[in-house]
């Protein structure tokens, strides 16, 4: 009788089991290159669904368009195929998100995952099998750890923290100032914490000593005591690096509790600047500035274009993270041209891809169209040789480009009433 | 940081924890009318007060333009929900014992939470800009005017409610049932119908104070846990006498809030809660000014 | 007789990830379910024998994951040894907090909410301690395969690993179960006020099962770091002391075979919808999941455990409750 009960266990476990996976055909499809699958871990959900979600929304409308203009040619035009991962803005998502996309969906490129420390966590998935990382994250730790099939084509967190200083210094000399008491605030963070870095190492190199680095909790729900803190440090400029839900917070504050400071600007692309803090922020968005690894002005025929139709579909400009999946895809395409025509064995490995990617030297088309600085070469460890933030600030409740001045729509509006 | 500035600094805190106290009061209330006049032990009421933010958030984007008008929706709205809660689920629970009540409010608990997943994607929302987004200041201290109009509206509230338990039968009746809810029984007051006003007004309040703390701060999806424990904090601190003190228990603890964020970090704030709600716990189970 | 039945379950957990044809991803959610279902069935030991409604699985959880991490990534020690110092930690802060919890006479809600907020309590204070968590992750060294280290870049490693503390935690309680501790906890679950009377230590019982339960909570978190390669404060999770506490409730307080097999179950349906509709409607998998277990609670309070065990007694000499 118990020769039963073990019978009806084991069948039990294994029907139940193989109902789950859909396991009974055993085999494992060899990649044809009739597709090339593209991974994209975003959070959809939680704390950053704001970046997430646009994020996504590039790469959807992107892909459409590079399949419909016959996908890639020296693959035959095989067309990309997206793969959408939530990593539910957890560094645990994002692995699991990973997991998925190189064990089940067996892509060959993960685009994400938009917060440097998730992203890290996903290395751990894709480095051991070969699958190419291009990073929509920005701290530097990413290509300075010897990790090897990873790209990042937006400027790191130490550049957008050297462009938040060299902005203010310029805007204050314009005015025939110095900046003399600069306070800095991030988040506690992993970008936080990098992009602060940048800040205070490029104040350092130009002999000013900030007055106050103040940290505070990514989930902070009261910006009261920070805002107080500030105040008691008596600032001429304030360099804040948050993320979105705090940077709400942080002008609403500003503007509550009427702290008045000359300057303030932000680093790192997220909040402040964008229309959705814009949205949330209401009038106290106004004149907030932050760095950007995308200019949504930039006059290339391309990214105007580009920037209407992402307008038209889905009715806003977009900002950081769609600006930076929109030149990473279109890099993405190019190094796959290449690809398939260097290496016709076998174009989507990781190695012959890596290979490809560093191969490049963009200055025309639609990646450089929409690119800051409209050059896109790779150093060996996966930055961007030609990478630069832009700067914006909200004037009139909508982003305008402040910076480089040489290229600025407006001049920016100093100091703050 | 010394002398005169820090002097000033810890006025400006210690005026923001009252401020904060005022309005946590309020949310604690709806908790202690539950637990004390029903015995009903409502491990979601955190999670109600996250929902009744969340609602603020959505009526002040469709509806209204500023968060100071959503209480206007959310109290009824939540007293229906009171209602509907007391009919579906408390009702069974009131003779259950206290660890099935916990369980079965554990259970209501995991649905709000995953119910707020669902539908706002566990995104934090802060309101949109209010037209008291401004402040005043009295000599060098400066007082936030969100803060502190969502402080009189609470006191005013608990004003009017501290009345409603003394002056009003109802009221009387409520607060003899959280002496002896038999005594109350035999004297011919329908319990049933006493335990569904109660539960309609405890959420009632929670709707209230929902939009309040949506004036000045985000809802995350970890606010639930947040408010669950710092009512239930205030409640154990408070004992379950009066409508006093809940209010005292309750700017005991803005000021432990202000004061760990203000002086200490920000980051240390919620160890101070929790830890002093502990301490409350091991030293003083009763309360302070407790009956129970 | 019962060997047979044991032996069978031992096959089954053995052949699983043949099963799911040895894929990484689904291996990696199996080993999560049977992870959270060791700590269900260990969390019987304090709140289906011991009767307190423990919510506290995510500060010892997370405690394990942060002491092991933190001993792999900062002085190369071996996972094992760290599986047993954060055990041993965990234990301790267990006896820390249980030690006035019981004295003092904390109950029902109050225990439930105090351990709950030891969660937070410890989750910002390893936010704020820097020299061995903060807020930035930490990332633990990758090795292909070191099983003197504890680290393997194969999920399989990690799944026998998991299987055999699930076992292994299985017997140990049952054992308990039957023995003079249990009897007595079981007592105390049922009228502490008249097992006091009758002479039992009701504190030293309570505080041995919280901290035999603590230190398994611990050590599955510690095998959960080393599987993801990282830790970081947020593993304090209030949610997996929930997820504990109501898996082992709609499964039978006290029962033996109902929370593991209602915990496997469920978790599975739960990645299950997960994987179907989490996309389509993000939370919607676990809007059902709180929906069932409001029914189950209110409509069978005890449980699935009864039905689980009657099920069981259908085939004579099967382990019973």
């Amino acid at each position: 009788m118990t020769i039963v009960v073990v019978a009806v266990v084991v069948i039990a476990a294994v029907v139940g089991i193989s109902v789950f996976t859909r396991v009974l055909p055993l085999s494992q499809p060899t990649p044809q290159v009739s597709e090339i699958r593209v991974g994209l871990v975003e959070p959809l959900s939680g704390t950053y669904a704001v970046f997430g979600n646009e994020a996504r929304m590039a790469a959807e409308l992107v892909i459409e368009e590079i399949n419909s203009k016959g996908g890639i040619a020296s693959l035959g035009g095989a067309k990309l195929k997206l793969f959408v991962e939530d990593s539910k803005s957890t560094a645990d998502g994002a692995r699991l998100a990973a997991e998925k996309l190189v064990n089940v969906d067996k892509v060959h490129v993960i685009i994400g995952a938009f917060i440097s420390s998730h992203t890290l966590t996903m290395l751990d998935v894709t480095e051991p099998k070969k699958v190419v990382v291009m990073a929509d994250a920005l701290v530097d730790y990413l290509t300075a750890r010897g990790f090897k099939y990873i790209v990042r084509l937006p400027p790191k967190a130490s550049v957008h923290g050297a462009t938040a200083v060299d902005f203010a210094v310029g805007v204050f000399q314009q005015n025939g100032m110095k900046i003399q008491r600069p306070v800095i605030v991030h988040f506690d963070g992993l970008f936080g914490e990098v992009t602060a870095d940048g800040v205070y190492t490029r104040l350092r190199d130009l002999g000013i000593r900030p007055v106050d680095r103040i940290k505070y909790p990514t989930d902070i729900t009261d910006m009261a005591p920070i805002i107080e803190r500030i105040r008691q440090a008596n600032p001429d400029v304030v360099f804040v690096v948050p993320y979105y839900a705090d940077s709400v917070l942080f002008a609403k504050a500003v503007a509550s509790l009427g702290l008045k400071v000359p300057l303030i600007v932000g680093a790192g692309g997220t909040g402040l600047a964008d229309p959705d803090s814009i949205k949330a922020s209401g009038e106290a968005a106004e004149y907030m500035i932050n760095t950007y690894s995308y200019d949504p002005f930039l006059p290339t025929n391309y990214n105007k274009q580009l920037v209407q139709a992402f307008q038209n579909r889905y009715g806003k400009l977009p900002t950081e993270a769609a600006g930076i999946v929109f030149y990473t895809l279109w890099t993405l395409k190019e190094a796959l041209e290449v690809s398939g025509k260097n290496y016709p064995d076998d174009p989507l490995s990781g190695d012959n891809l890596m290979k490809a990617l560093m191969s490049l030297d963009i200055t025309s088309g639609p990646a450089a169209e929409t690119y800051p600085s409209g050059h896109i070469k790779l150093a060996p460890n996966g930055d961007n040789l030609y990478a630069q933030a832009v700067a914006l600030q909200v004037q009139g409740g909508k982003p305008v480009l402040v910076y480089p001045f040489d290229k600025a729509q407006a001049k920016p509006v100093f100091p703050r009433p | 940081m010394l002398g005169a500035d820090f002097g000033v600094q810890l006025l400006q805190t210690i005026l923001f924890g009252v401020m904060l106290g005022g309005v946590y009061a309020l949310a604690a209330m709806g908790l202690a009318l539950l637990f004390g006049v029903a015995n009903l032990v409502n491990f979601a009421h955190g999670e109600y007060i996250m929902l009744a933010m969340y609602m603020a958030f959505v009526f002040s984007v469709t509806i209204f333009q500023d968060p100071v008008l959503t209480p206007l929706f959310n109290i009824p709205l939540f007293f229906a929900i009171g209602v509907i809660t007391y009919l579906g689920i408390f009702k069974r629970l009131i003779k259950a014992p206290p660890l099935s009540q916990i369980a079965a409010t554990v259970g209501v608990l995991v649905l709000l939470r995953n119910l707020a997943l669902a539908i706002w994607a566990a995104e934090p929302k802060a309101p949109p800009y209010t037209v008291f987004a401004t402040s005043f200041s009295i000599g060098p201290i400066i007082v936030p005017l969100d803060k502190l109009l969502a402080m009189a509206v609470s006191f005013v509230t608990l004003f009017l409610l501290n009345l409603f338990l003394e002056r009003t039968r109802l009221g009387v009746a409520m607060r003899a049932s959280a002496d002896d809810v038999e005594a109350v029984s035999l004297m011919g007051v329908d319990t049933n119908r006493l335990f569904l006003l109660t539960t309609g007004i405890s959420l009632a309040l929670v709707g209230l104070s929902g939009s309040l703390i949506m004036t000045y701060q985000a809802v995350t999806p970890t606010s639930g846990l947040l408010f669950g424990l710092l009512t239930w904090a205030i409640v154990a601190l408070a004992g379950l006498g009066t409508v006093k003190g809940i209010l005292i228990a309750s700017i005991i603890f803005g000021l432990a809030d202000s004061l760990a964020s203000g002086l200490w970090d920000p980051r240390g704030r919620e160890i101070v809660l929790y830890g002093l709600f502990i301490l409350i716990l091991w030293v003083r189970p009763k309360g302070l000014f407790g009956r129970r | 007789m019962k060997t047979y039945s044991a032996l069978g379950a031992a096959i089954a957990l053995a052949a699983v990830p043949f099963l799911v044809g040895l894929n990484e991803y689904y291996l990696f959610l199996v080993t999560l379910i049977l992870l959270y279902t060791t700590i269900v069935v260990a969390w019987q030991l304090i709140g289906g024998y011991g009767g307190q409604l423990d919510l506290g699985a995510g500060a010892y959880h997370g405690l394990g994951a942060v002491v092991t991490g933190f001993l792999m990534v900062n002085y190369g020690v071996s996972g094992w040894v760290g599986l047993l110092v954060s055990g041993a930690a965990a234990a301790g802060v267990a006896f820390l907090i249980g030690y006035p919890s019981f004295r003092l006479g904390l109950k029902e809600v109050w225990y439930a909410l105090s351990s709950l907020a030891l969660v937070l309590i410890l989750q910002k204070i390893f936010l704020l301690w820097t020299d061995v968590a903060g807020p930035l992750e930490r990332y633990i060294p990758y090795a292909e395969f070191d099983p003197v280290f504890m680290r393997a870049g194969t999920k399989i490693f990690y799944y026998y690993i998991t299987a055999a503390l699930l076992a292994s935690t299985f017997l140990i309680v049952s054992r308990i179960r039957r023995s003079k501790t249990g009897l007595y906890l079981i007592s105390i679950r049922e009228n502490e006020e008249a097992a006091e009377m009758l002479g039992v230590d009701v504190r030293r019982y309570k505080l041995q099962a919280l901290m035999i339960y603590s230190f398994i909570a611990a050590v599955t978190g510690g095998i959960y770091a080393s599987m993801v390669g990282f830790y970081h404060p947020t593993l304090f999770d209030s949610w997996i002391s929930i997820q504990t506490a109501t898996l082992a409730i709609v499964g039978g307080l006290g029962h033996l075979l109902g929370p593991p097999i209602v915990s496997i179950i469920l978790l599975t349906v739960q990645e299950y919808l997960r994987i179907t509709l989490g996309a389509v409607i993000i939370g919607l998998h676990q809007v059902i999941f709180g929906i069932i277990l409001v029914v189950i609670i209110m409509f069978k309070p005890d449980g699935l455990g009864p039905l689980i065990d009657s099920l069981a007694r259908r085939f004579p000499a099967s382990v019973r409750r």
